[in-house]
């Protein structure tokens, strides 16, 4: 009996696609911490920055510590921003960019495209359906706090996984300008 | 014993030859002893080593064809390409189909198989820092790549490239060129509209001209069909839209104009006769005609090229003339047999000799097609005097008696007018003669197609086109060291990309320089920044392991594919690296004084422009050649003053059609020399003709229908678009028609038929 109501409780609180409620994001800035936890590293990376995230020019990643270094994220790829002030585009990263668009612009039939999803009570479960974007996550946790992303975990098939923290909205938004 | 003989042995005769040689034929192209070559590139047989390596360097450029679409909604446009990409890709000969070149890059074998060689590949910023043995970049480098919130690249190489060289290296390298991203998709912007490429991978097949046709129409059909409900913006670019339009054009072309012309060429012969049956015997000629010269040209030949049987085709209907000299001598005279035979075969013998004689001399032409030329000739020349002096002599038409006449003379005037309006034209058009051999006027692709490759052009720059560099080596090794330095000496001409396998693998030389520099850092603690993050296992590892050098075997498959292969002749080894944009003499020349080594610029445009040029000359060796021995042939046979005037008629005629093309189209091209060969051949012919057997109406009746079945059809060709048939139709055309006119015209003191015979 007691099997059959925790059975009842993991139901009620599992969601699947179709009743989707991903809250949409709105135009925010932030700090973000970023923390990798790769087996072959001798400790995590981390690394700290500011972000920005609006609809038309997509993500502006501005990281601070260890180094200064932009990357622009839009529907356009991934930019890397040069010393010069030039920005290369990194077409390796072309399905990563995809990701974090389709995670912070909660665009619902996006997501469903991309991924299987699984609501719980304040976090979301994402395991990609692509075989090509599987072979880079097998799965993703978002996790909101009052409607806005407050942690991303990205997990590697190979156990690697990678926690981003997003918080403390800061009032300036990286000065970047998106190409 | 030629009198014992009757028309059944002689039919007997012929039609054991026949089967014989059809016979030997068959059983040629049955165990396909002989092969067909259709490549322009071999026409000419000088430096076949740099030949090769071209053809197999460009073949991978000529496989790809690019489809741009654009719509004011760029959503519709993604959808469209998603639409279209599975139909295309089950069309014949369509290998792949990708709207993103990065998805051909197998990035899971990629990053293994660099993985592998930890310490031996170094990105160009990081090379410039290995230069200057300044490590602050590697250490920035590393960090910046790690604080990026997820690299596939970074992941995927880290656990044996620890220092991330290797992913800086990969990253460098996927580089889309000017390519701009939409998620998956690329695109370049033109006024305010995305243009989303697709990139089709075509088989060899595919490639071969009567396949391309129909590859082509197939892909235009799915093109259009997902096109009806949205007005997309399509822009081709390949070669293979280029041969499918030029080769359906010229297909149309052939058909309608053969049709044409066979219809014209069997109402002037059964007009002529007034019976069906001179045109089967003329059919059985050139029939014949071609059996020989076929299998003569599979016994001789192992590869046989496709210009030089269209050529050698054409030239066989000057065998025709005798078929209609022959059936209108006997209807003429009432001669048959043996008879007309003897009649037949001092003018036979003459023009058919001196034809031979002409053709002959393409063996002394270093140029392997036109020897098959001379041998389809020659061969199917004699076998057309025999199937004349036998089949035809015995099996005349003969519908009613001997009606023997001279025909009317024209007054002696004309012939000088037209001679001095002739000649004055050709002095005035003469001094303007300007042979031209740039291959590009002979391009006939539609105008669409071209603007559409400008359009291409202009937008993401010459991507399918390229010209070459060939290099040469000892080894494998040296010839990658060789790339390198062209690579760097090219960097300080011009901003233009080179493009080669050593994009993704360095020489081993450099190789084991880039491993050692990491070494040392290693070794000497000089990278604080990343060491706190390797294992210590790892460490050892890098600094253990005994440096291996990645080869070309080593290279992924899917990178492999990409660019054209390191060949292997004797000892040698060769490559060749591509560029697009055409660089100036003076660049290239600073190119091949920088280098150390030579190295061979191959435009192939200019490459083939020069065959042309150097196939242009010998043809003109050729003539003056063949002018010499019909003047030869001449003197000997009917002596100073009437061979002169004899040899003039063809000369004047030549002369006539060059300088008329001349002013026509304001230069003159290999295709104005071409014919005439023809011309010459044709005209001899008239005038032996009309030498050997004076003015009677039976030569002048058969050199007219002679004269016009091939005015019909070489003259029909002037209406072709494609610039070198219509060039050589025009010349041809004028210069059968002139010779005509002068034969026609040739005052009978220029003809008195004296007893040249004692000079034989």
């Amino acid at each position: 009996m007691r099997g059959l109501f925790f059975a009842w409780l993991l139901v009620s609180a599992t969601a699947h696609s179709d009743t989707l409620d991903w809250p949409a994001q709105p135009p925010q800035q932030g700090q973000f911490e970023q923390h990798k936890h790769i087996k072959v590293l001798a400790q995590p990376f981390v690394s700290q920055g500011l972000y920005s995230y609006n609809r038309q020019s997509g993500i502006v990643w501005r990281t601070q510590q260890p180094i200064e270094n932009t990357l622009i994220i839009n529907a356009q790829g991934v930019f890397e921003t040069q010393q010069d002030g030039s920005k290369t585009l990194l077409t390796a990263n072309t399905r990563m960019s995809e990701l974090l668009l389709v995670l912070f612009s909660g665009d619902e039939q996006l997501l469903q495209m991309h991924f299987d999803l699984k609501k719980t009570v304040n976090h979301y479960l994402l395991q990609p359906i692509d075989a090509k974007l599987r072979k880079l996550f097998a799965k993703i946790t978002i996790t909101f706090d009052n409607n806005l992303i407050s942690q991303i975990s990205l997990y590697e098939p190979n156990g690697n996984y990678t926690d981003i923290f997003l918080g403390e909205r800061a009032a300036t938004e990286p000065k970047v300008n998106a190409p | 014993m030629l009198r014992h003989l009757n028309k059944w042995h002689v039919a007997a005769l012929w039609l054991l030859s026949y089967l014989l040689m059809l016979a030997t034929l068959l059983v040629q192209i049955y165990y396909q002893s002989a092969t067909l070559d259709a490549d322009i590139l071999n026409l000419l047989d000088n430096d076949q080593d740099a030949m090769q390596l071209v053809k197999q360097a460009s073949r991978p450029f000529q496989q790809k064809a690019l489809l741009l679409v654009a719509h004011h909604e760029p959503a519709q446009s993604k959808t469209y390409i998603d639409t279209i990409s599975p139909q295309l890709m089950a069309v014949k000969g369509v290998s792949s189909v990708t709207a993103n070149l990065a998805d051909n890059l197998d990035l899971t074998e990629i990053l293994a198989a660099y993985s592998s060689y930890p310490l031996n590949f170094l990105s160009a910023p990081a090379q410039q820092a290995k230069d200057n043995n300044d490590y602050a970049y590697l250490q920035q480098r590393y960090l910046q790549l790690m604080s990026q919130p997820g690299n596939p690249v970074v992941s995927g190489t880290l656990a044996d490239a620890p220092l991330l060289n290797v992913a800086d290296w990969i990253i460098e390298q996927s580089n889309q060129g000017s390519w701009m991203q939409d998620g998956n998709y690329l695109y370049a912007t033109h006024a305010e509209l995305r243009y989303y490429p697709l990139f089709i991978e075509l088989t060899p097949g595919a490639m071969q001209l009567d396949q391309a046709v129909t590859t082509v129409d197939n892909i235009q059909r799915i093109l259009l069909a997902a096109n009806q409900a949205e007005q997309f913006t399509l822009k081709t670019s390949g070669y293979i839209f280029h041969g499918a339009a030029v080769t359906a054009r010229a297909e149309y072309e052939m058909q309608l104009f053969g049709l044409i012309s066979l219809i014209g060429i069997v109402l002037l012969t059964v007009l002529s006769f007034k019976s069906v049956r001179p045109l089967f015997m003329t059919l059985l000629l050139i029939t014949g005609a071609v059996t020989a010269g076929l299998t003569v040209l599979v016994l001789v030949f192992d590869k046989i090229h496709l210009l030089a049987l269209v050529f050698a085709i054409s030239f066989i209907g000057v065998a025709v003339d005798y078929a209609y000299h022959i059936l209108l001598s006997a209807r003429h005279t009432g001669k048959t047999g043996g008879a007309l035979a003897r009649y037949m075969l001092p003018s036979l013998l003459m023009s058919g000799g001196t034809t031979l004689v002409s053709y002959l001399l393409l063996w002394f032409i270093p140029i392997g097609f036109l020897h098959q030329v001379a041998v389809f000739v020659s061969a199917g020349l004699a076998f057309a005097i025999f199937t004349g002096l036998s089949l035809l002599c015995w099996f005349p038409t003969v519908t009613h008696a001997p009606s023997e006449a001279v025909v009317k003379i024209v007054p002696k005037r004309y012939f000088v007018g037209v001679t001095v309006i002739f000649v004055g034209i050709i002095a005035i058009a003469g001094t303007m003669f300007r042979f031209v051999d740039d291959i590009r006027i002979f391009n006939s692709v539609p105008q669409d197609l071209i603007e559409n490759e400008r359009f291409v052009n202009n937008l993401i720059g010459n991507q399918q086109y390229p010209r070459f560099i060939l290099l040469q080596g000892d080894s494998e090794e040296q010839l990658l060291q060789k790339f390198e330095t062209t690579r760097s000496a090219f960097s300080s001409i011009s901003n233009e990309r080179l493009v080669g396998i050593d994009q993704w693998l360095p020489s081993g030389k450099r190789q084991q320089d880039n491993a050692l520099w990491l070494r040392s850092a290693l070794q000497l603690q000089l990278l604080p920044l990343i060491s706190p993050f390797i294992r210590p296992q790892q460490l050892q590892k890098l600094l253990n392991s005994p440096i291996k050098v990645m080869q070309v075997a080593q290279l992924p498959q899917s990178i492999n594919q990409l660019y054209p292969q390191i060949l292997t002749q004797g000892t040698q080894k060769y490559g060749v690296l591509s560029y697009f944009a055409p660089l100036s003499e003076s660049q290239l020349a600073r190119l091949q004084q920088t280098l150390p080594f030579k190295v061979q610029l191959i435009d192939q445009p200019s490459q083939l422009s020069a065959a042309l040029s150097e196939l242009r000359h010998y043809l003109g060796y050729f003539l003056l050649a063949s002018t010499l021995a019909l003047m030869s042939l001449m003197l000997l046979r009917y002596g100073l003053r009437y061979g002169a005037v004899m040899l003039s008629i063809p000369l004047l005629a030549a002369g006539l059609a060059l300088a008329v093309s001349q002013l026509h189209s304001g230069f003159l091209t290999l295709f104005n020399l071409l014919p005439c060969i023809l011309i010459l051949a044709l005209n001899v012919d008239y005038s032996v003709f009309l030498k050997e057997h004076g003015r009677q109406r039976h030569v002048v009746h058969a050199i007219a229908l002679a004269a016009l079945t091939s005015m019909l059809a070489f003259g029909m060709l002037v209406l072709s678009n494609t610039p070198a048939i219509k060039q050589f139709g025009l010349t041809t055309l004028v210069g059968v028609a002139a010779g005509w006119l002068l034969c026609y015209l040739l005052p009978p003191s220029f003809l008195n038929k004296e007893n040249h015979a004692s000079k034989l």
